[in-house]
């Protein structure tokens, strides 16, 4: 008795400070995500639409473009980009929900790209506060279902066990990732190191409305041109296959609907334009019908292009406006 | 196989979350098993264990390539748990043999082949390289190429520790000063025990032999002691020494570009750092050791505030000090003899000393530095033993002064040969590397970058074999090959050690100043300050008694505040212990 006392006692102690620690440090300082979302915390009552999602959203969907084109067309809104390299669910729920806590006036549309959750984390924000800034309870939940239990419908007890332990040292490096979120493990110390060495913070340049050109770069060309045209002439005779991913995924996608629809705005899914062989959607056939999908390069010739392409997944500058103007074409019933 | 294409594992700290894992299942079944035995069998499995994993990484790859037969994917060094058992099992025999030995000849034949052995295998894992590196630089200087091919020898973790602890156990049965230990798992267990085995602290077998033959009991541990210990040396290594590291590995990287405030604050900062990185290891261990029944000694007792650099080696790394001391200073004759006898004993001791911590002449400079100030203290103290004003004047001046030079003497300690790799860069934007078992890591990002080779799979059978990228041309001073992705490369040694000492010394002695940069801002002094008045504080007392004093339910919560505070200013990064190299 004495020693569980004392075990809950020495619980009571680590967590009050952890919580005083969160109540008096400042915010983490995320490259690129703090700029986006202090940009939009601080015009949000000029945006009518959000979009967010991965490099796909953050260097090809032009809000200039954007905003001229659906005054041009006569239902002028405002467009403010929250994607962020590298950024797939669970991060970018969590960055939205950041981002709906700041609006000062109601949103109109989300454009959310449509990716299921990416389970590991990728190598260059390992051990990066970008790794560690979205893990709160919430997210680590998530993980942990889709590491544990997203096969559960599965009937091959074998297989499912082999998987659970190959997911263990990802999910066990997630699960260090929220105890340092949670914690405010080396923070502080970070803080003192940037007082120490007398160190300003580098903020990354980014437009008033979340948008920064991709980095200039020759054409395709040679083996990339050549690996690029031969994934497009694949993708013609095998248009990708619906992916339905697993349940965590789908529930998550559920989870953004909800929470933007609670935050009176309409959720819109996009499939970007670049080469795959599946394409992630949701499992409801009337939502899946709602989703600007760019996926077919029959469709969509003229933005798979080498000649509009920045490299094999994304568009260049002139691929973007007109992937953006082709976004506010199908978009405008919304507005 | 010349070279290993993966680098060594990276070991286990006790200031990893793994850690406390691994800590709680040992624990938890040391103290549910019944007899001494068990527990004894128990502690010496996970001793491997913990020790082999420090070899083979990430066990669910490591097994997998091993059944495959791919070697060159194996981390380097990965069969070395394996001289650890060789250790053991051969002391075990020395010991019997010189026990059961009818003459005082079959004895010393026992002892001198436990020398031989032990000091012939650290020998050749510890200093083959530096042997093969000088050798070739005296062919090249006489214009001969050697004919025979490098051999990349890794250091075993801890061999430096456990050969010393085992030997400790044939001389101390040589000496009768101990019965020969007839219960292997006794031995065994002695020598693997794994706090200490990596890094100490070095522990005598009279010391810890006795312990393994009784049973101790769960209410004879000081738990309160023991966690407040282990908490001390975690924030030492974690909070405080890797912090102060950031400032001395910038600086040690390119000494040239930095002021002579910056060799101040750099010097002190890793002066700071060893002391907190290696006693928080002693610390940590020292606690772990208890909280399972077992008492390892003492290894540190303030060494920074000794008057003397005699007192100072009383209180630095008191286990290796007082092993030199016993078995090698006083095997060389000790004082027994004329003054220039015992100041070349003196000399010697420190030097060989030195040569433990490292190959390198550097660490030879730094054993005969302490070897001199020693020899300088005995006639100091010898002229001015009747001299009641000096005595005064020392009382003040004394404590600093032996700062002052232990804190040159980490110079060399800490000075690398330092490369870069584009040797005709005139941008300024070469990188800063230095050379280590597995290729040559940049300076700042920690970060194997030039690996000597890589592993590749071989066309017949689908083997994985190691293919050497970087080749040594001794005479130019130069390696060139290609990087992992083919592109060519050149790396030059850019600054000796040697050379990089003279430009510290030259800052710290005469306030040169090799640049205007500063290596960080004022604040620095402030932060010393503080840890020196909370150093100066504990080494009176005022912080280790009263937290015995409060009751259970607040110790435990003024002990997860502490954690939850010294978790927040924990330095994320991996750092490996200073002593492991050793």
């Amino acid at each position: 008795m004495k020693t569980l006392r004392n075990i809950l006692c020495l619980l009571v102690g680590f967590i009050a400070v952890a919580a005083i620690l969160q109540l008096v440090l400042p915010p983490r300082h995320v490259p690129t995500v703090t700029e986006k979302l202090a940009r939009y915390a601080a015009a949000s009552d000029e945006f009518d639409v959000l979009a967010i999602g991965s490099s796909r959203t953050y260097r090809q969907i032009i809000p200039s473009v954007f905003n001229e084109a659906t005054a041009s067309a006569g239902k002028p809104a405002r467009l403010f980009n929250l994607g962020i390299d590298g950024m797939r669910p669970p991060e970018d729920t969590y960055v939205l929900e950041q981002a709906l806590a700041l609006r000062k006036k109601p949103l109109k549309l989300v454009l959310v790209e449509c990716n299921n959750i990416r389970f590991d984390i990728r190598e260059e924000d390992e051990g990066t506060v970008r790794a560690v800034h979205w893990h709160d309870g919430k997210r680590w939940l998530t993980i942990a279902k889709l590491a544990f239990f997203s096969d559960a419908k599965k009937r091959n007890f074998g297989g499912r066990m082999k998987r659970r332990l190959d997911a263990f040292p990802e999910f066990w490096g997630h699960t260090e990732y929220w105890f340092q979120k949670e914690t405010q493990l080396g923070y502080p110390s970070e803080l003192l190191s940037d007082y120490l060495f007398e160190r300003k913070l580098v903020r990354n340049p980014i437009g008033p409305d979340g948008f920064k050109d991709s980095p200039v770069r020759s054409a395709l060309s040679g083996e990339e041109l050549g690996r690029y045209e031969k994934d497009v002439g694949a993708m013609l005779k095998t248009p990708p296959r619906f992916d339905r991913s697993d349940w965590v995924s789908q529930a998550e996608l559920e989870e953004k609907r909800r929470i933007i629809e609670k935050a009176g705005a309409k959720m819109v899914l996009i499939v970007p334009p670049y080469p795959m062989t599946k394409r992630f959607l949701p499992e409801d056939a009337a939502q899946q019908a709602g989703v600007l999908d760019f996926s077919n390069p029959a469709t969509y010739s003229v933005l798979y292009e080498p000649k509009n392409r920045l490299d094999e997944g994304h568009t260049n500058r002139v691929g973007s406006e007109i992937y953006t103007r082709m976004i506010v074409e199908k978009i405008l019933q919304h507005l | 196989m010349t070279f290993a294409a993966v680098e060594p594992a990276k070991p286990i700290l006790f200031v990893e979350f793994r850690f406390l894992w691994i800590f709680a299942l040992i624990f938890g079944v040391n103290w549910m098993l019944r007899s001494n035995t068990s527990r004894k069998v128990w502690l010496l499995v996970c001793s491997h264990v913990f020790y082999g994993c420090f070899f083979i990484g990430n066990p669910f790859e490591f097994f997998p390539n091993l059944f495959a037969g791919k070697w060159a994917e194996l981390p380097a060094g990965w069969w070395f748990p394996s001289l650890l058992w060789f250790s053991t099992i051969m002391d075990y025999y020395v010991g019997v043999g010189i026990e059961d030995a009818k003459d005082e000849r079959r004895r010393k034949l026992w002892v001198v082949g436990s020398l031989v052995v032990n000091l012939g295998v650290l020998g050749f894992f510890k200093y083959y390289g530096f042997f093969d590196q000088n050798v070739r630089a005296v062919f090249a200087w006489l214009g001969l190429t050697p004919s025979w091919k490098p051999l990349e020898v890794f250091l075993p973790y801890g061999i430096s520790f456990y050969t010393f602890q085992s030997l400790s156990y044939s001389l101390e049965v040589y000496r009768k000063k101990l019965p020969a230990e007839r219960n292997f798992l006794n031995l065994a267990f002695f020598i693997a025990f794994f706090p200490q085995v990596v890094a100490g602290p070095i522990v005598r077998a009279m010391t810890f032999l006795p312990q393994t033959l009784k049973k101790v009991e769960w209410s004879s541990i000081d738990v309160r002691g023991c966690l407040v210990l282990f908490l001390i040396g975690f924030i030492k290594k974690a909070c405080i020494g890797d912090r102060l590291s950031e400032v001395s590995d910038l600086y040690f990287a390119a000494p040239e570009n930095y002021s002579a405030f910056s060799a101040w604050a750099a010097s002190m900062c890793y002066a700071g750092q060893i002391y907190c990185d290696f006693s928080g290891y002693s610390d940590m261990a020292i606690a772990v050791a208890r909280l399972l029944g077992y008492e390892l000694c003492q290894n540190f007792a303030f060494p920074y505030f000794s008057a003397s650099i005699t007192e100072f080696w009383r209180r630095w790394h008191m286990s290796l000090s007082s092993w030199l001391r016993d078995y090698l200073y006083i095997s060389l004759g000790g004082n027994r003899g004329s003054k220039l006898f015992t100041y070349r004993n003196l000399m010697l001791t420190m030097v060989l000393g030195g040569l433990w911590h490292g190959a390198s002449w550097t660490f030879v400079v730094w054993g005969a530095m302490h070897g001199f100030a020693l020899i300088v203290h005995r006639e100091w103290s010898r002229v001015t033993a009747a001299a009641v004003g000096i005595g005064k004047v020392m009382k003040f001046i004394a404590v600093p002064l032996t700062f002052f030079w232990v804190m040159l003497t980490w110079v060399p300690f800490r000075a690398n040969d330092i490369y870069i790799d584009r040797p005709n860069a005139s941008d300024n934007t070469a990188k800063r590397l230095v050379r280590t078992s597995a290729g040559f890591q940049d300076l700042q990002e920690h970060k194997l970058v030039y690996p000597f080779a890589k592993p590749v799979e071989t066309m017949t059978d689908g083997r994985t074999e190691s293919v050497p990228l970087l080749t040594h041309n001794v005479k130019a001073g130069t390696w060139t090959g290609t990087n992992e992705k083919g592109k060519a490369v050149t790396i030059q040694l850019h600054q000796t050690g040697f050379e990089l000492t003279a430009k510290v010394w030259q800052s710290l002695v005469f306030f040169k100043d090799h640049a205007k940069k500063n290596v960080c801002g004022n604040a620095i002094w402030v932060l010393l300050g503080v840890l020196v008045l909370v150093h100066w504080l504990n080494s009176r007392s005022y912080l280790s008694k009263w937290w015995r004093t409060i009751p259970e339910w607040l110790f435990s919560l003024l002990l997860g505040a502490g954690w939850a505070l010294a978790l927040a200013f924990k330095v994320v990064a991996y750092k490996q212990f200073i002593y492991f190299q050793f």
